[in-house]
């Protein structure tokens, strides 16, 4: 399923943001988009935003111009929880030992994609994962083991099935509680939840009913205005975790 | 014949106390204690006072009861075996064996061997195997021990006694010990005794959706903090992710998972010692969702009831053959994740 549709959607749900949408370039990221992404930047957009991108070698891109400001629309790390999902991990992280990061998606789904998207969502809640090794993979998924920037170890795992929705769920746990957050596909504004557990008991974040899309949107809302010193700086986080999903397919 | 069935009690430990009596005393119409055993003659007194019920410090003073008609295993693990075996050659109706059955395959052979020649029933307290929540969603599962292909046991537990002290008032509980992490044979046996005493729980019903288990193989295994393991394993081309961690949480959970790629079962326990009703299983597809339990009765009760209905020939025994089969793969895996311990420890110690 494509969802740049939904981005393109959601940027409608932005009209005093965006009064001329024209100038912003929604790219998909299935296709091949460092080249898209290239064209629009040498052809003047106000702002890029690149939709759920696979992973591919950019490294050039990266030597453009950073004055125009680009925002990777990812398909967990963009749900509007992550400021607050963040705050909790990155509390919790000294008393916690293992990450859990487990996802759900429709068979026949791109695991290299399906990794990065993980190493993207965990860049935002906690630290970049700088080593990644595959346990184990078949047709229906895989297990995956990684290092986090910060020492901590980190369980990635897909499992295909059309059988639940298809989602992401973090779980830390501490020597006394827990983080859990459960992130439900972009492409719907159905809230993510995040339940921190203490020895005072447990506390639900309040919900927020936007899309992933619409909040990166709003980053690149947010990025335009500023006049960005580096407009290119999530595709330079990306390009990081792009070849660490290389490296791991190759272990 | 009692009118009640006649029990008696080998190893009176938080387990019989906090697990056993409390359940045994919701099922007064079907079971009497009559015999409390221990090798330490203080906790058994003290235990059977409170049933009124015989007390002895020996196995042979309690097999020698004639009004002991069901043997409850409830002794450590490395006596369960030695134990089954005698109460079985005693003659007596049925032998209930706390988890896990025995320690070695050596030990299961010579089980399943005296089970043959006695004839005696043999039911192993795997409470979740028993389960009404469980069992319904079984019944209803259809191809998902076919067509299943990722599972996952996630057990999250704050410390024992938070649910013993509320089963009970427990006499003699043994401390916690502080194991030395840094010693590669202290973390292989960690390892071993998670997946024999806690993983060993739901490994049954893992068992129950692989075709095979004599491909198994363990990619990886690690210790967690402060008690836990995670164990990745592969068997009968499934994966099968085995994790738990007992820390100083409030919250429990304990949740059981598989996945096809047109189903998903998901079941989550209720804590071990509590009565707190049955697991809760769900098994959803994309158009819909049907749940199981939960019931007013768990696993503990159910097993008691199965037992009841043994002794009384309505219900045949389980398959001792069965029973066996889930040891071999428990120890397959307690001893495979054991060796990745020790194997991981010496790579890095090598790099
Ligand atoms: N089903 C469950 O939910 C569950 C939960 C925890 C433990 N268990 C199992 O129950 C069993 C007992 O657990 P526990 O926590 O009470 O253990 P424990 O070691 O704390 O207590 C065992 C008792 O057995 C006595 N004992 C020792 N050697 C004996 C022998 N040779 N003969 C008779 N008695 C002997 C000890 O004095 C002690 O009182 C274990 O096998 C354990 O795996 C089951």
């Amino acid at each position: 399923m494509n969802p740049t549709p939904h981005a393109r959607a959601a940027l409608a749900t932005l009209p005093l943001s965006f009064p001329d949408p024209t100038g912003v370039v929604i790219v998909d990221g299935g296709c091949d988009w460092p080249a898209e992404v290239t064209r629009a930047l040498r052809s003047g957009a106000a702002g890029v935003l690149v939709v759920q991108p696979k992973p591919a070698d950019f490294a050039e891109l990266l030597e453009l111009d950073p004055s125009t400001a680009v925002i990777v629309d990812s398909t967990w790390a963009s749900n509007p929880v992550i400021g607050a999902a963040a705050q909790a991990f990155q509390a919790a992280a000294a008393d916690g030992s293992r990450l859990e990061c487990r996802v759900i998606l429709a068979p026949g789904s791109d695991f290299p994609t399906a990794l990065l998207d993980q190493l993207i969502l965990v860049r935002a809640l906690l630290s970049p994962v700088s080593k990644v090794r595959v346990q184990y993979r078949s047709d229906h998924g895989f297990h995956a083991e990684g290092m986090t920037d910060t020492s901590m170890t980190v369980d990635l795992s897909v499992v295909c099935t059309t059988a639940v929705p298809a989602a992401a769920t973090v779980r830390l746990l501490t020597s006394d509680g827990s983080v859990e957050l459960l992130i439900p596909t972009g492409d719907t504004a159905e809230p993510a939840r995040l339940t921190t557990a203490g020895p005072d008991g447990a506390v639900q974040a309040p919900t927020q009913y936007e899309t992933g899309h619409r909040a990166s949107l709003r980053r690149l809302r947010e990025l335009m205005a500023s006049g960005p010193a580096d407009g290119l700086a999530d595709l330079r986080q990306l390009h990081a975790d792009v070849l660490v999903t290389r490296g791991a397919q190759r272990t | 014949m009692q009118s009640t069935i006649g029990v008696g009690f080998l190893g009176a430990g938080p387990v019989t106390q906090a697990i056993h009596l409390p359940t045994l005393a919701r099922l007064g119409h079907e079971f009497t204690i009559r015999h409390v055993s221990d090798v330490d003659p203080a906790v058994a007194e003290s235990v059977a006072t409170r049933v009124g019920a015989t007390h002895s410090s020996s196995l042979d003073a309690l097999l020698d009861d004639p009004a002991v008609e069901v043997v409850a295993i409830c002794s450590p693990h490395t006596f369960h075996a030695e134990q089954v075996i005698a109460a079985c050659r005693a003659g007596k109706s049925a032998v209930l064996c706390e988890k896990p059955l025995a320690m070695s395959s050596t030990e299961a052979d010579a089980i399943a061997a005296v089970s043959a020649e006695t004839g005696v029933p043999i039911v192993v307290g795997a409470m979740h195997v028993f389960d009404p929540g469980w069992r319904a969603a079984v019944a209803q599962w259809g191809e998902l021990p076919a067509t299943s292909h990722s599972i996952r046991s996630s057990i999250v537990l704050p410390p024992n006694p938070r649910f013993e002290d509320v089963a009970t008032e427990v006499l003699g509980r043994q401390p916690f010990p502080t194991p030395d992490r840094s010693d590669v044979e202290v973390l292989a046996a960690m390892i071993h005794a998670g997946v024999m005493g806690l993983a060993v729980h739901d490994l049954p019903l893992v068992r129950s959706l692989l075709p095979r288990y004599d491909d198994l193989r363990v990619v990886s295994a690690a210790v967690l903090a402060p008690f836990g393991y995670r164990i990745l394993a592969v068997a009968g081309g499934k994966s099968i992710e085995l994790h738990a961690v007992m820390s100083a949480t409030w919250q429990p959970n304990w949740v059981l998972e598989a996945y096809a790629n047109d189903v998903a079962l998901r079941t989550e326990f209720t804590p071990s010692y509590v009565h707190a009703g049955s697991a809760v299983s769900t098994l959803t597809t994309a158009e819909s969702a049907r749940v199981f339990g939960p019931e007013s009765f768990n696993g503990y009760e159910s097993e008691w009831l199965e037992l009841a209905g043994i002794v009384r020939g309505q219900i045949a025994p389980p398959d001792p053959g069965e029973l066996v089969d889930d040891l071999r793969f428990t120890l397959a895996l307690a001893d495979a994740a054991a060796e990745a311990v020790r194997s991981t420890h010496n790579t890095e110690a090598a790099a």
